[in-house]
């Protein structure tokens, strides 16, 4: 039980703390470009000379501060608008009318526009990326709130003279742990992908930061000459990262579902 | 003195529900509402404790801000009146600091603060519901249907003990039922509801088939 939850944490974060022991400047070694992976560059080096796996291991570490930012301010942008949706009726209405709104627009179109907006660059995207990905996880806790609202409970505890935010921290909060922590593990790969593919089309972040989506659009020219190494390092990297913190964020959310009817509430 | 005067309530399709209810109930006195089933008693209770609005009327208890509502609503249900994510302590917690005395007065040995809702039987978690309501202090109680899914001897059991701590702390009880004998037993008064229910006429009564299929004629 336990390990399944610390083998992934700990290997999530020993990649993102390595990452941070690297220098900011990877040499370019011109004598040594384009070379396949080998002992001495695991991951092979691009048309500069320099070596994948630290490239690699920049980009992700670029990708996971991203994902995981945006993931936060979005679930929790999420779950204030849904508290405001259930104070009033009329507020409700307006929210749902700005849900129907954003998910009536693609993705893309929004992100491109609010980072262009904003003028790119890691803020802009992290300011695109929340704005774009609010609106699902904001309708899940909306809908499971108005259902909790007409709980007896919640009704005994205004009845009881609580205000609003001791029900939403004490009620709502403990209903809606397992909606925010699956909305939180499945924007966070969403933000760093639509991070790679808005960097991919230039309107995201500049081409000297060495994020994963730099990385795979710089490649693709180069994968028609054979140099597939270049591609397939960094994204299966990506996608290990990505399945770490999926498995993580799994037994983490068993973990605090468990079954604590038997365990003492008291010390002793 | 609870006042209730001429209190009328319509429902969301224009329907009169009751009309003109009118009950006075004092501080240590029991008094029954007796009536079939969906003549409105629970509406009626919920208005008078203040969880529906009341379309018309008086009622000359109101709750003030951030502080428990003094009728309290002991509801017919305990399993849904309690959040089912809670242990015991925080449920009685939420309705002020646990009292020991009343704990033992009420039979609820300590061991259970620690549970879970679903570790309780319905009678046991009844009696936690009696516990939170009667830790906010009220002034009146409205019991509703509370003891319908008990056996009878665990009915017995909680109205003595719910009569003994009402007559002591002076708390005025509305006990809302169908069982005509255990409302002769306990109550000093009965009211019937059925007069204030407006008889619905062919129309309506299509439309809402078993609602209220009670014969008013005796």
């Amino acid at each position: 039980m336990k390990k399944n939850m610390m083998i992934p944490l700990f290997l999530f974060l020993t990649c993102y703390v390595l990452s941070f022991l690297i220098k900011d400047t990877i040499s370019l070694e011109l004598t040594n470009k384009n070379q396949a992976p080998s002992l001495s560059h695991l991951f092979g080096t691009d048309w500069l000379g320099r070596d994948m796996l630290l490239r690699t291991l920049k980009g992700i570490q670029l990708s996971i501060t991203l994902g995981v930012v945006t993931a936060l301010l979005s679930t929790s942008l999420g779950l204030l608008l849904s508290l405001l949706a259930i104070v009033h009726p009329y507020l409700d209405r307006m929210l749902s009318w700005l849900i129907d709104l954003f998910l009536s627009l693609p993705h893309l179109v929004t992100l491109i526009l609010i980072s262009f907006v904003l003028g790119g660059g890691f803020k802009g995207v992290v300011i695109g990326l929340m704005l774009t990905h609010w609106p699902a996880i904001t309708r899940v806790l909306r809908a499971e709130l108005l259902q909790l609202q007409t709980m007896p409970y919640i009704q005994i505890s205004k009845q009881q003279g609580k205000g609003f935010w001791w029900r939403a921290r004490h009620h709502f909060l403990p209903h809606l742990f397992p909606q925010l922590m699956v909305g939180f593990t499945l924007i966070f790969p969403h933000a760093i992908l639509h991070e790679a593919s808005i960097t991919f089309l230039g309107f995201g972040l500049a081409a000297e930061q060495p994020a994963i989506g730099i990385i795979l659009s710089e490649s693709m020219q180069y994968l028609s000459s054979g140099m597939w190494w270049l591609a397939f390092f960094p994204g299966v990297t990506l996608l290990l990262m990505m399945l770490l913190f999926q498995r993580f964020a799994n037994a983490f959310k068993h973990h605090l579902e468990r079954d604590r009817s038997y365990e003492h509430y008291f010390n002793g | 003195m609870l006042e209730i005067t001429n209190l009328s309530f319509t429902l969301p399709n224009q329907q009169t529900l009751f009309q003109n209810v009118s009950v006075t109930l004092h501080q240590g006195e029991i008094v029954g509402i007796s009536g079939a089933s969906g003549l409105g008693k629970t509406t009626f209770a919920k208005v008078v404790t203040g969880y529906l609005p009341a379309e018309s009327g008086e009622i000359n208890c109101k709750r003030l801000k951030n502080t428990p509502h003094p009728i309290q609503l002991i509801w017919q249900h305990p399993e849904q009146a309690v959040n089912p994510k809670w242990r015991i302590r925080k449920v009685l917690e939420e309705a002020g600091p646990i009292d020991q005395e009343l704990l033992e007065e009420l039979q609820i040995p300590f061991e259970w603060l620690q549970r879970y809702p679903h570790q309780l039987s319905g009678g046991q978690l009844q009696r936690i519901c009696i516990a939170r309501c009667l830790l906010t202090d009220p002034s009146y109680i409205i019991a509703d249907e509370m003891t319908t899914m008990l056996d009878p001897i665990a009915q017995a059991e909680i109205w003595q003990l719910i009569t003994n701590h009402v007559q002591e702390k002076k708390i005025g009880l509305l006990i809302i039922s169908h069982d005509r004998l255990l409302l002769d037993n306990l109550c000093e008064k009965i009211i019937d509801f059925r007069q204030y229910v407006k008889p619905l006429d062919d129309n309506s009564r299509n439309k809402h088939e078993g609602v209220r299929t009670h014969e008013r004629t005796t």
